[in-house]
Formats: C-alpha cells, structure tokens, sequence
C-alpha cells in the first residue's frame, strides 16, 4: 500500500527519468486511460429534457434492479468459485485432477449465448420440455420448471458464466499459500472448517476481490443479456437514452456516472483493507498436502464441484450440439476458416499486448508509486466496466481525430484512415480488457514480498532487470492467467467489434450473434460451439502450465 | 518531429495498403440489417457490375454515431437499417443526401420512402396480431385499439418497449389517435398484458402456445421464420397459429420498413445509387421476399407461397416519414404507461 501524501512526481521518479520503461508505462497507461477519461468528460455536458426524463423516472427501478443483480451475482459467484478452488487445492478426491481445469471451462460460453441456450433449453419449444409434456405428462406453463428471462435467471445465468474468474485466481492463490499457516492454525486447535473461514478465506481477499469485480464489472457492461430477459438495469438507462431518445450525450454522461460508482466501490474495498499487506513469508513456504477425502465426503465434494460444470458447461453445449447438428449443414461454409482464423490472430494479438502492458504497469507502480500513476493505472482498467459501445465512442474520437491529422499531412490524394483497421481494434480491446489482465497480475504481485524488490535492488540489479529476473518468474501464474483470459474474452466480444471492425471483416462471436439477434438460436450454435472449442486451447495451455506446479 | 511523422506516415501507408485493395470500383456499407440475403444479393450485384461492395455490419444507433463522428471523412456510400424510426433519425441528423428518384419512385409506393429522396423502403414487414384460433374467436379481433378492452384482460402478448419495431408502431399510433389516446392505448394495453414484456418476438408466440396469453403483437417477418425452423415443435406451435390483419376497415394494418440511403458525404456516389437500384429490381426482391419472407415494396413483384397463404392486406399508407416527429413522444408515453 502506498502512504498518502505522495507527491505527483515522487523523487524516486525524477532519479528514474533515464529509465525509459517507466515513462513507456506512463505513456501506455495514458493512452489506455485517454478514451475512457473522453467519457467520464461527458459529465459536465447539458443534460437536457431526455437526461431528465431518464434521471427521475427510470431510473430508480434500473438502480434497484442493478443492485440486485450485483449482489446475487456476487454472492453466487463467491460461493461457487471459492468453494470449489479450496476443494481442488486443498483435497484429495475422485476427479479432483479433472475438475482442477474442467471447472474453467463455463468461462468459454459467451454469457448472452448462455442466456438464450437456456432460455431454450426451458422454453415451451425445447426437446427436453416437449418430451416431458408428451410423454412424462409435464406441464409447468410457458417453461420447464424455472422462468429463466427473469432477474433470479439472469443472476444464474451470469454467475454460471462468471464463476470461473473467481475460481481461476482464488485457486492459483490457494495454490502457493504456505501450508504452514494452515499447520499453525490446526495446531491452536482449529479445525478444517474455521481454517477455512478465520485464515484461508481472509488471507485470499485480494484474489477473491479480483475475481469477483472481474464477475461485476462484466454484469455491468452487458446488455445483451439482460435486454432479452426483460431485466431492466443501469446499462437499459444507457442505452434508453442513446437508442431510443437519440440522446449520445445522456448515454455518456451515465457511463461516466457508472464509472464513479465503480470507482467508488474499488477504493471502499481498498480503505477497508486498510494498511494490511498480503505477501507471504517467502523462508517457511511449503506446498500445502492435500487432504484425502473419504468415501462419503469424497462423493460430495464431487457431486458439489460437478453442479457448475454441469449447469455452466455440460448442459447448455449438449443443447448446442443438438442445434448445430439440426443446423450445420445450412451455416457452415468455407468462410468459417477465415473467421476462425479473425478470432484467434485478433484474440493472440489483444491478450500478449494486455499481458505486456498490464506488467509494465503495475511493476511501474509497484516500483515508482506516484499519484499521477496510481491514478492512471486505475482509470486504465474501468474500461472492463462500460457497455462495449460506450468505450467504442471513446475510442472512435481520438482515432477520427488522429485521421484527420494523418490526412492533413498526407499530400498524395491517398485517404487513409486508421479507424477501421486490425490497429484500432486491437487497441480497443486493450483499452476494454486492462482490467482483466491487470487485476490477475496486480493480485499476483501483491503476494511478493517487497523485500525480494528491495534485495534485488540493494545487489545493484536496475528496475527491468529486477522485473525480467525475480518479478516474472513468481509472477508466471498470474502473467499466464491473465493473457489466457483476455484471450477468451476477445474470443466472446461482440459490441466493440461490430462498430470498430474493418470492412468485409467478420468473427465467430459476430457470426453468433446474427443469427441469435435475428431469434434464430439454432443456427447460431455452429459458431458458438466453434468460439466454445477454440476457447478451449488457452483452458488447455493453463491447465498444462498449472499442472507442473502441482 | 518530421521524421515522427514520416515513421507513422509510412506505417499508417502500409496498413492502408494491407487493408484495401487498388483503384478497383467499390461501394462502402454500413448496414443495421444483417443476414445472408443480402449478402448473397451483394455478391451478385458484385458479379453484375464489377463493383466491389465492402460492407460493416453493426448496431443502427451505433453506426449513426460513428457516421456522426467521421463526417466528411466517412468512408459510407450506403446506410441501411431495419427500421424506419431509425432511418428517419439519421435523416434529421444530417447524414444523408438525396438519390436520384427517377426510376424509384415508380418502382416504390410513395409512403414506403421519402418524400424529399433522402432514403427509401427496400423490403416490408407488417406488425400483426398473431392468435390462436382455439382461443380466441375471429369476432373478437378488428384493431390494435380494440385490444385494450377489457375482456383481452391477461390475454395479451408483446415484447418490450426497447425494441425498435414497436416504438415506431407506437408513433403511428400517435400519428393516428393523437398524444392522449395513444396514451390511454397503452396504459390499456399494459393493463391487459399477460406478463412482463420480456424476450423476442417468437418468444411472444411461444407463450401463446404455453397458455400465457391468447394473442401477441408480432412481426410477420418472424411467424416465416418460425414456420421455417429446424426445430419441428417451433414449426408445429407456428403453423396452429393464424396471423390477424388488424384495422382493415380503417387506417390498415402497420408497416415497417428496411430503409436504404446515400450518405451525405459519399466518396461513390453513383455506384451507391446503382446498388440501390439493384436492390430494388424485381430479382433482388423476389430474393428477399422468397428467404427472408419480407414483403417486397416493388409492387409488380409476385408474392411467394407463404406470403400468398397469409393473404393480401390493407397497409396503413400515412407516409413513413411522418412518423418521425412522433418518436421520441411514443418513448415517453411507453414509460409513462409502464410498458418496459
């Protein structure tokens, strides 16, 4: 933690002004913060009749539903992620090596895709139901058993497709705890469940914070979900003001509130973690032994981590696999290589540069703590928060700005435009998914102790080369992870892509989201199934590299 | 800063020239519709002409702001939506130019387009009142306006005000009835609902057949669909289904419109033009009518099997361009009736 009272630039920054990285952090983080500070600048903009309609009418009951959504979601993501990351780290049993990568994989299923696979694997028209009607004599009305396009089915359905941040990053933590602390505990008398609640889940708190606002942030940018199940969040305030009253300004002017709020809800839990550290004792660690589980506790950690992985995976890409076996013949065709082909390379390229820039700055804050940095370092990972068309304007406008000076200096009569191209979108992603990869880092790094930093330092070794030698090999997991995640969130992301892309230029996640948007769902699994199939080669490659250090 | 420049400069020079081909002939689109017929007519058009169609294809209101944001240096020729309101919208912000009216306004009807050539309907939906026959008796259907009485309490179906086809049959309303009965038409309504509104249009038709509600306002374009799924239950529940052509004894059922316009600073103007033209020629609409079963606006086009079967109707024939005024009013009066 940083005192407060830090100037803006530190001394220690001024003696570094020759080491380039930092002020390459610096610039990076200032870039990446550029189209989400043009948004927040819209608070000050005029209102008008729209801004107030919206303000006193609607949203009350957008705040409401929001904050319901939040808190379940919450709540659901914690139990389900926490529970089964202590689990597989912490036991022995049957499928524990399985569940260990299988419980990610949820993470694949793009959350809207998630919302109408269930909605039609419930509604009146699905084989599950018809075959209970007429032959099981079922009748539960418009669907089987539970109405999902309902506030209590969006917080399923987000926390089914979320849980996996929470479990990948609290696992990883749980996985270099020290099992010394755990012996200790037991050895004052504690037992397994009181370790669990009095030292494992305190000490976790970074990781279980950043995999949880990771979950909230990504309810709160989503709009296609909850547009189709006929709940009414912040997010329809936005989008009420901008497609139904044609009122952008409003639009933005919300968004810059939403980011306050998130703002606000980040430092609350940094304030109340007050000055506690959380970086371990680097001398006494030991890998912790699992504990075998018998027989019957055994069955019911299997039958508990088996609930997510089925309700979360198996069942909606069964329902999948049954719609693209009705559609494939139709929707596949020679292009769906190319689009494979879109979705890896801009995935790849988006998740190495978020890997790259999430470590330059958060080592350089780590480092060189200023306020102008913490400050930026912040600003650069609200973008996760915001409706991906939001972010788009913020990017659009530097960009359109940045043409207009490209073609001014341009003599030869050549138009030439950097909006619209791989560059731009590229950068956008990078600009929507810093949170992901910096929360992943950021926790990692905060279980190094800052001894190891002060050691290296003191034995004449610079910044960079502190970072190359000490920092990224302990960071490996964290780095892993949170390029690994990116990847699959660019894989799924759909509102960024749609207005920045390149002409003629297409991805598994739009060509999805056609045919969903278009009320046909059975002809959007083929894509889907594929986004959920590549998406497994980086739950692969994680398993793979989390395995060795088992 | 010179040789900055001139690093970015080649660099810039060398994505532009990775990204786009020569000097061949090409016509740029920013389409809200998105689905493979038209694609498939753009290919052919492509095959006819010589004439490269690049196309993006994103959210309406999304692609208004970005060709709000680009101005004179858009790259568009062509803006498509698949809703008049939208289209209507673009035109007030200035985004458009006038087409060359010769040939279309004797090919389209004059309410499907502009009366001033900004944009033009190229394909019709109507907003129906889709029912089941077992449930509802034929007697007690005539109007959209008649739905709000009282023994419709619970019966009704329709999807939420977000949704962009009933915000602009909400402003046909209001064009029709005045700010007050429209008011009094959807507090009505609301009252009558048989649940919250909630998922799409088939959805609505889906809950007809779950026993939800008895009749649903829906767009014809999606009982095609349905009545084409490869899911066989979808394809059972849709053909017990009748389709009801509301007001035929007055005003005409509501139309709406996929709407295509010149955007005001278009660098291929006359190939935008040729496209239109294109799109409009009988073989393209036959293709639109025959896979995407929308109505075609060319009126001497013969009509497919399905469309046939559903039967000829009375279109409400107020100018859609009139409706505009009316949007953002039909906004309000939706939240003020609570119809979410």
């Amino acid at each position: 933690m940083i005192k407060p009272g830090v100037p803006l630039l530190s001394i220690h920054v001024s003696r570094q002004l020759q080491s380039g990285w930092v002020w390459a952090a610096l610039i990076a983080a200032l870039l990446i913060s550029l189209p989400l500070i043009i948004v927040f600048s819209n608070i000050f903009t005029e209102g008008g009749p729209t801004w107030q309609h919206i303000m006193y009418s609607l949203l009350p009951t957008y705040l409401i539903n929001t904050t319901w959504l939040l808190l379940g979601v919450a709540a659901l993501t914690f139990i389900m992620g926490v529970s089964t990351a202590w689990l597989v780290s912490m036991y022995k049993f049957p499928g524990r090596r399985f569940f260990s990568w299988a419980l990610v994989l949820p993470i694949s299923l793009p959350a809207y895709i998630g919302g109408f696979t269930w909605a039609g694997i419930l509604d009146y028209t699905s084989p599950v139901y018809v075959f209970a009607r007429n032959h099981l004599g079922i009748h539960t009305g418009q669907s089987l058993f539970f109405d999902v396009l309902s506030l209590p089915g969006a917080v399923f359905i987000f926390s089914l497709a979320l849980y996996p941040y929470v479990f990948l990053i609290t696992r990883a933590y749980f996985n270099r705890q020290s099992s010394a602390l755990f012996e200790v505990a037991a050895s004052l008398g504690k037992k397994p469940g009181q370790i669990f609640f009095q030292v494992a889940l305190p000490l976790a708190r970074p990781a279980i914070v950043a995999g949880i606002s990771l979950a909230l942030m990504e309810v709160l940018n989503d709009y296609g979900l909850v547009r189709y199940f006929g709940v009414e969040t912040f997010t329809t305030g936005i989008f009420t003001a901008w497609f139904a009253f044609s009122h952008p300004q409003s639009a933005l002017k919300l968004s810059a509130y939403l980011m306050i709020f998130v703002l606000a809800l980040i430092l609350l839990e940094r304030f109340q973690r007050g000055q506690m550290r959380y970086d371990t004792l680097g001398s006494s660690y030991r890998p912790v032994k699992p504990t075998t589980l018998k027989s019957f506790h055994g069955l019911a950690a299997w039958i508990w981590c088996m609930i997510p992985l089925m309700l979360g995976f198996l069942i909606p890409v069964g329902m999948l696999l049954y719609w693209s076996s009705l559609t494939a013949h139709q929707v596949i065709d020679p292009r769906f290589v190319q689009l494979i082909g879109n979705s890896f390379l801009l995935a790849a390229m988006a998740s190495v540069a978020v890997g790259i820039l999430a470590l330059m700055i958060a080592f350089a804050l780590r480092s060189f703590p200023s306020t102008l940095m913490k400050f930026l370092a912040r600003t650069a990972t609200l973008g996760y928060a915001l409706p991906g068309a939001v972010v788009a304007i913020g990017i659009l406008i530097p960009f359109l700005w940045l043409d207009g000076y490209l073609a001014s200096l341009n003599t030869g009569g050549l138009r030439i435009a950097l909006t619209g191209t791989w560059l731009a979108l590229v950068f956008a992603y990078v600009v929507r998914f810093m949170a992901v990869g910096y929360n992943s880092i950021d926790s990692g790094m905060e279980r190094i102790p800052r001894s190891v930093d002060e050691a290296s330092r003191s034995l004449g070794a610079s910044g960079l080369k502190t970072l190359a030698n000490i920092q990224i090999p302990l960071l490996k997991g964290g780095i892993i992870s949170a390029v690994l995640l990116v990847f699959i969130d660019v894989l799924k992301e759909l509102p960024l892509t749609l207005i920045l892309r390149p002409f003629n230029f297409d991805t598994l996640a739009i060509r999805a989201f056609e045919f969903a948007s278009d009320e046909r769902i059975a002809e959007a699994a083929p894509a889907a199934l594929i986004i959920v199939l590549v998406g497994l080669v980086p739950v692969a490659v994680l398993n793979r590299f989390m395995g060795k250090k088992d | 800063m010179r040789t900055l420049s001139l690093t970015l400069f080649l660099f810039v020079s060398l994505f532009t020239l990775l990204s786009c081909s020569s000097d061949q002939e090409v016509v740029n689109i920013y389409s809200g519709r998105h689905y493979q017929a038209d694609e498939e007519l753009f290919r052919e058009f492509t095959r006819q002409t010589g004439i490269r169609v690049n196309l993006v294809k994103a959210d309406t209101d999304q692609l208004i702001n970005r060709l709000e944001l680009e101005g004179s240096n858009s790259p568009a020729d062509l803006f498509i939506t698949a809703d008049a309101g939208r289209m209507i919208h673009a035109g007030e912000k200035g985004l458009l130019q006038p087409m060359d009216p010769v040939k279309i306004s004797q090919w389209v009807p004059a309410y499907l387009r502009d009366s001033q050539h900004y944009w033009t309907g190229f394909t019709k939906r109507a907003r129906v009142i889709v029912y089941d026959p077992d449930l509802v008796d034929l007697a007690e259907l005539s109007t959209y306006e008649a739905l709000t009485q009282p023994h419709w309490k619970g019966r009704i179906l329709v999807r939420s005000s977000q949704n962009h086809y009933n915000q602009t049959l909400m402003a046909s309303l209001l064009a029709a009835l005045g700010e007050e009965q429209a008011l009094q038409w959807a507090r009505g309504l609301v009252a009558n609902m048989a649940q919250t509104p909630r998922g799409n249009d088939r959805d609505q038709v889906k809950a007809i057949a779950a026993g939800v509600g008895h009749a649903a306002i829906v767009n014809t374009y999606y009982m095609g669909l349905l009545l084409n799924s490869p899911n066989a239950e979808e394809r059972n529940i849709a053909s017990r289904m009748k389709i009801f052509f509301p007001n035929q004894q007055d005003r005409g059922s509501h139309i709406n419109i996929s709407g295509i316009a010149i955007t005001a600073h278009a660098p291929n103007k006359s190939n935008a033009q040729q496209l239109i033209e294109f799109l409009l020629s009988p073989a393209s609409q036959r293709v639109f009518a025959e896979e995407n079963f929308e109505y075609p606006v060319h009126e001497e086009v013969e009509w497919p099997e399905l469309l046939q079967q559903w039967g000829t109707f009375k279109a409400d024939t107020l100018p859609l361009d009139q409706l505009g005024q009316h949007l953002h009013q039909a906004m309000i009066i939706f939240n003020q009736a609570g119809w979410h």
